[in-house]
Parts: C-alpha cells; structure tokens; sequence
C-alpha cells in the first residue's frame, strides 16, 4: 500500500466507487491508511491524472485528496485543512446524487473525522504564530459538516435500510466536539431536536450513542438541568464499553459531580479504580456539611478541576454542604425552633469568618427557595423555625 | 483567516474627515443655509458655534467621519478615506475631552453623536485589520464609554436612549479588546480593569465564568478580577447579602456595570425572601428590604413591592405562600443612589472614560 505508484492507486479507488465499496473506498481516502506516507502520492498538482480516471466532481475530490496529503507531508496543516475542506464539498455534491442509496456514508464518516482533526491542528499552528481568530477554522469545518448533516437529514425518499439518515448522528457527535471545543454549546440546540424527533432515534450503533449521550449530558450539565444530565451521562457510563478505560473515566469526570448535587455520593472503590480520587474529599466534605475541608480541596486540586471545566459545578456543592451542616446544628439543638446565632457559630466554626446574621439569614432563604429546607425564618426574631415534619427532606425527592 | 502583513493596511487620511467627504460636506452646508435644509453638520462639529453663518470658515470645523454602512459597489478600502490607528486615537482622546464634557446641548445628544463617530473609528480600525497598542487603547475607551453612558442614560425615554442597542456595541468592543488580549499578545496594564468589567457586565453568566477560569493565574488572581468573580459566583448562589458586602469594594465603572443588573437582582432577591420568609403571622421589614436591594428610600422599595403583586404596610410587606409572579424588567430605568450615583458627581466624564482614574479605589462606606 505505502509503495503503490499513483496509477494503481487510482484505479483501486475508482475500482471501489464503481463498485460501490463504501468500507474500501473510505480506507483509500483515510489519513489513517498507510498509502498517506507514500512519496508517490505527495503531488501538488494531480489533477490530469484525476481527470483521467474519475467524472467530475470525484476528480476535484480525489485532487483534493492528494494534494493534502502533499500538504502534510510538508506539515503545512492550515493548507491541508483547505484541501480537505475540497475534499468534502466535492463528496457533498456527489452523495446529493445518489438516490435512495446510502453506500458512501463510510467515505463521509472518514473525510469528515479527518477534516476535524486537520481543522485542529490548522488551529494550533495559527495560535502558535499568532494569526487568525481563535475558533474560526473550526468554525467553518462545523459549517461544511453542516452541509453534509443536511444532505442526510433531507433523505425522506429512501427506504429505511439505504436511507442517509444514518449518518446523522455521527457527524452530530463531530459537531459537538467542535461546538464544545469553541465554547458555543447554544449551537447544540437545533441538532439535538433533529434527532430526538427522528424515528431512527435508539437504533443507532451503541457507541455512536453513547458519544451523543456524553454531550447532551455535559450540556445539561452547563444548563444545570441536573436531572436529565444525570440520566444521560449515566446511560453513556453504563454502555461505554469497559475496554475503553479511558473513555469510562471521562464521563464518570462529569458523572460524579451529577451524582454529588442529587444528593449520592460516590464509592472509594469508584473512584480508586478510575483513578479520580480527588473527588473523595469532595463527597466527603459534602455529606458532613464540612465547608473548610471543601474549600480546601477545591483549592487544592483547582487546576484538575479546571481543565476539566466541572470546577463551577462543585462550587455548587457548597449548598447541600450548607445544607448538611444546618440539619447537624438542628439535630443538635434538637428543637424545630433554631436560632440564627446557633448557626452562625458553626458557620464561623467552619472558616466562614466574615458572616454576620443577615448574611446566615440569605444563605437559609436560599434553601428554603430551593426546597432543601421546609421552614421559614423570622427577620425580627433571628430565628429559623422548621417544619415539625420532614425539615430536611431527602436530596433526591425534590431535585 | 491568517493576518498576514499584507492584509492590513494602513490609511492615509491623517485628518479626523477625510477630504472627500469634508469638501462635500462644506458644499452642503453652503447649500444648507441657501436652502434651509436639515442640518448635516452637527452642531458639536462647530468650534465657534456662535459666528454668524455668513462669517464661517473651514476652520470654525472639526468635522469628524460619521459612520455609513457598508454597501456594495461602495469601495471602503480607499485608503485616502481611512485614518490611522494614531489619528483615531487622537480623534477618540478628543471626543472624550472637549465634547464629552459639553454642556451646551442634552448629554443624550452628545452620546448619540460620539458613538456614531465612535462606530466610524472601529470601522476604520476592521477595514485596515489594526492591531496594535493604539487600537486596544481606542476599544478601552470605547467600553468604558458605553458602560458609562449606559448608566448615565438609563432614565432617558427609549427615544432618546436605546439600552441594547448600547450593551450590543459594548459587549462588542469587549470582546474585540479581549481578543486582543488574549490572542493578539497586546497585555495593556488594565487588562485585570478589563477582565473584571467583561465578568460584571455579564453577571452570573456560566460561559463567561468559564472562561475567565482559564485565565493565566496572575490575572486571575489580581484583585479586581477575583472580586469580579466573587460577586458573580454569589450572585449566582443568590446570596444577596454578601453581594452588596463585596460591591463596597467595586470602583465606579464596577458599579456601572453591575448596576444594569439591577432589575435582575432584586427581581431574584424578591423570590428567594418571599420563599424564606414567608409566614402568616409575620411581615418583612421594608427598611431591611431596602437596605438589602440596594433601594435609596423604603418608599422606592415598598413601590416596587407594590408593582409585584405584594401587600405592604406600616409593619412591613406580607409574602405569599405561593410563588409570585414578578414583573420581568430588562433595564433598570433609575439611576441608584446606593450603588453608584453618590459616587458620579466626583467623576468627569473624560476621566472615567479616558482612564485617568482608574487606579483610585472609592472611600468604603
């Protein structure tokens, strides 16, 4: 493969499109192929002999094809982010005049994975010599992938089994990773009720739902609409494949901070087997309403919790930690009628140092609007009166 | 994509007009006073407003380029109609000066007047890609233009002052600036000013939190924009209370920009007491309330109780057991006296917004 002349490589390629071997002609137009590292195919200009073997507009896109592997056999990634972007639209204009078949989505999975990655480190360079706007080549890659997106979704003619919807969720999880990769996760929005309202909703492969699970959880995530995150992301741990480590670790990342705001806190076990024991004394601190050892973790392992975006998720831990540590001062007095003072005194006991009783008086109103407490206070009398029954109803019931 | 050298250009035009237009422009006001025609040339582009017409001469001008959009066919990229980024800075430094501080005509007038030329000024500075110390310098200016005008017009009639359109251009010129920043390597030493306004003037916006996490830790660790932080983490957190604790700290342009928030706040604060303090045989101070939202009288804060549906006394405002529906109420449209206006009269206009005191922190009160 890596030693073909470039001749014979056309002809395997244009073998594979009359053929219609989708599988084939995809490996032939991979960046993961060997035949990438072949001198023989780094040409600039290939274009006479494209027109020699393929109709346009396969000719454009197989030149296209070459000439970035060209590009990056010189590592100019900007370039070859152009070429391939050809690439695409050419394949675009192709698969539009396919009726009612869908052999060629195995050639879209590829070109569109790598003009992603190429989109990536085109990036990369520009930041490197300081040109260009942050985001806008990935950008214009999610605009082309788009384009593709709407050939499929258009597909009603077909049957179900060579219909092109089947490629709408792969190239709507490529989408999320740009979107989420530029910070514009309003853009998710419209892909996500494309599916949800498609019939092919739960047959797609295992794997290529899980990645979707794992997006629309972390973006109910940033929505703090915590329930369904919970559910998403628990779905993708659950049918993540338990070879794929790595990939397991990632959404229990996002999993456990999930979990921690419903109330349950995770298993050492958990936690030591995927190597994610910064969050123990997180749960820890939480469940005891311990502030300063929650505070204290938060700094210590801030930059992990950075990188990984969920260190203003557990800034929001602080409230069911507020809200254990005023069930332990309630359980204390043993009374249902608590005074401010009384938890002031822990507050401060817990590094809290600056508060005064109108700001205790806020955090509790805060508690009682969510319904982690069912009380009310009295501003005139500084006190915190609870219900007689179920003060502190269980996390899980109201959330 | 890539800026490179060639793609930007430098203007040639070194006056605040491009001839073309000023030769154009002075016909027109021969013509205009011929014909009594609706005035072209703003009274704020006269230096000697008070010489008979007939005695007027190019001088008695400092015309300055009015904004026009862009259309096709039109060339903009003439360079002879573009100034450089040295010139507009010139330009901004004396709009900020000699006609913010006119008196002569309502400050509303004088606002539309200078964020049309402002408009024209960043036109200019898109067209010939600029990037450099004079452009981040002119886009500072720029914000803490808009922010203070935004506070300074709020209780204007929308025809004579448009709050979104206003935020839309500052949160434009924000993000340029930042880009700038961030990308462009042009560190200025207000960028913490900078970065602190971006995270206040988009109060308890996650994406914005998120990315100023990911600041450098110098910068994020810089007091202005940890304080930045902190009050939009808790106003997050609804923790109203220690809002207004830590506002104390913020300077005035903070305030300013904290203060079209203001609506919001108290909109939410009114939520969370009437769930907190809700009971039947109890009411709420209306003093505590005040103090606690920033009102400047218990007659302002019992008002604006009364507009959301709430019943209010000698002995204070009763809450609802159920959750009151409350009145949405995008921009503020008075001026607070708690939170920024007992601080305005010591501020001139060309000093907030040319910078000149920004490093002067306000007497805690």
């Amino acid at each position: 493969m890596a030693h073909t002349t470039l001749n014979h490589y056309l002809q395997q390629l244009e073998t594979a499109f009359k053929r219609k071997r989708g599988p084939q002609a995809a490996t032939l137009l991979s960046f993961k192929d060997p035949h990438i590292a072949n001198p023989r195919l780094q040409m600039e200009e290939p274009e006479t002999q494209c027109e020699q073997w393929f109709e346009p507009p396969i000719d454009e896109l197989v030149a296209a094809h070459i000439k970035c592997i060209w590009c990056v056999s010189n590592h100019d990634f900007a370039q070859a982010y152009g070429y391939q972007s050809v690439v695409v639209q050419s394949f675009i204009r192709e698969f539009q005049s396919h009726k009612e078949e869908n052999w060629a989505l195995p050639i879209m999975y590829t070109i569109v994975v790598d003009l992603r990655l190429f989109a990536n480190n085109a990036e990369l360079q520009l930041s490197r010599s300081g040109k260009g706007k942050p985001g806008e080549v990935l950008e214009k890659a999610a605009d082309t992938i788009m384009a593709c997106f709407r050939v499929c979704a258009a597909d009603n003619r077909a049957a179900v089994q060579d219909s092109k919807k089947w490629g709408m969720l792969y190239l709507i999880n490529q989408l999320f990773k740009i979107y989420f990769k530029i910070n514009k996760m309003h853009l998710c929005k419209p892909l996500i009720r494309a599916i949800e309202s498609s019939n092919l909703k739960d047959k797609f492969s295992i794997s290529q739902l899980v990645t979707y699970r794992y997006y629309v959880g972390r973006k109910a995530m940033f929505d703090s609409d915590f329930k369904n995150a919970e559910t998403y992301l628990s779905f993708a741990f659950v049918r993540c494949h338990k070879s794929c480590k790595q990939n397991k670790r990632l959404i229990l990342m996002y999993l456990l901070p999930v979990k921690m705001l419903l109330g349950h806190m995770p298993r050492i076990t958990i936690l030591k087997k995927y190597d994610l024991m910064q969050f123990a004394d997180i749960a820890k601190a939480t469940s005891e309403g311990n502030l300063r050892l929650l505070e204290r973790t938060m700094a210590e392992h801030e930059g992990f919790f950075i990188k990984s975006g969920v260190y203003l998720i557990l800034e929001k831990l602080k409230t069911i930690t507020y809200r254990n540590l005023i069930k332990k001062v309630f359980l204390m007095m043993n009374s249902h009628i608590i005074p401010i003072d009384a938890i002031m005194a822990a507050l401060k006991f817990m590094g809290q140092e600056e508060v005064d009783s109108d700001e205790v008086q806020c955090i509790i109103a805060n508690l009682i609007y969510k319904n982690y407490i069912k009380g009310y206070l009295s501003h005139q009398h500084n006190k915190l009166v609870v219900s007689k029954q179920k003060a502190f109803p269980p996390l899980a019931s109201f959330l | 994509m890539a800026l490179k050298k060639s793609d930007q250009i430098e203007g040639t035009c070194y006056e605040f007009c491009p001839e073309k237009r000023k030769k154009r422009l002075l016909y027109f006001i021969y013509c205009l006073y011929r014909r009594q025609r609706q005035r072209r040339v703003h009274l704020l582009e006269r230096r000697e407003p008070k010489r008979a017409s007939s005695q007027r001469m190019e001088k008695d001008f400092l015309m300055i380029k009015e904004y026009s959009r862009p259309a096709a066919g039109k060339d903009a990229t003439d360079k002879r109609d573009l100034r450089p980024p040295s010139i507009l800075l010139e330009v901004v430094e004396y709009m900020m000066t000699d006609l913010a501080t006119r008196d002569d005509l309502p400050w509303s007038e004088v606002y539309l007047f200078v964020f049309d030329r402002l408009r024209a000024i960043r036109q200019d500075l898109v067209i010939q890609r600029a990037s450099c110390k004079e452009s981040v310098r002119i886009l500072e200016c720029a914000v803490r233009f808009h922010i203070y005008a935004g506070y300074r017009l709020c209780e204007e009639s929308l025809s004579k002052f448009e709050p979104k359109f206003n935020s839309d251009h500052c949160q434009e010129c924000l993000k340029r600036l930042l880009v700038e920043y961030r990308e462009d390597g042009f560190d200025s030493n207000n960028r913490a000013e900078f970065e602190s306004l971006y995270i206040l003037y988009n109060l308890g916006s996650f994406e914005v939190l998120q990315t100023s996490l990911q600041l450098p830790s110098t910068l994020r660790n810089h007091q202005r924009v940890k304080l930045a932080y902190d009050i939009s983490t808790t106003f997050l957190e609804g923790n109203f209370v220690r809002l207004r604790k830590l506002v104390q700290q913020c300077d005035f342009l903070q305030r300013c920009a904290i203060h079209r928030h203001l609506p919001l706040i108290r909109r939410d604060s009114l939520a969370i007491l009437n769930s907190g303090f809700y009971s039947k045989n109890i009411k709420f101070p209306v003093e505590v309330l005040a103090k606690w939202l920033f009102f400047d009288s218990t007659k302002e804060a019992c008002g604006f109780c009364v507009l959301n549906g709430f019943v209010t006394t000698t002995d204070g405002i009763q809450f609802k057991r159920e959750v009151p529906q409350l009145k949405p109420n995008l921009w503020p449209d008075k001026k607070s006296h708690q939170l920024v206006q007992r601080h305005f009269e010591a501020m001139s206009a060309p000093n907030v917004i040319l910078g000149n005191q920004r490093n002067e922190q306000l007497p805690q009160r």
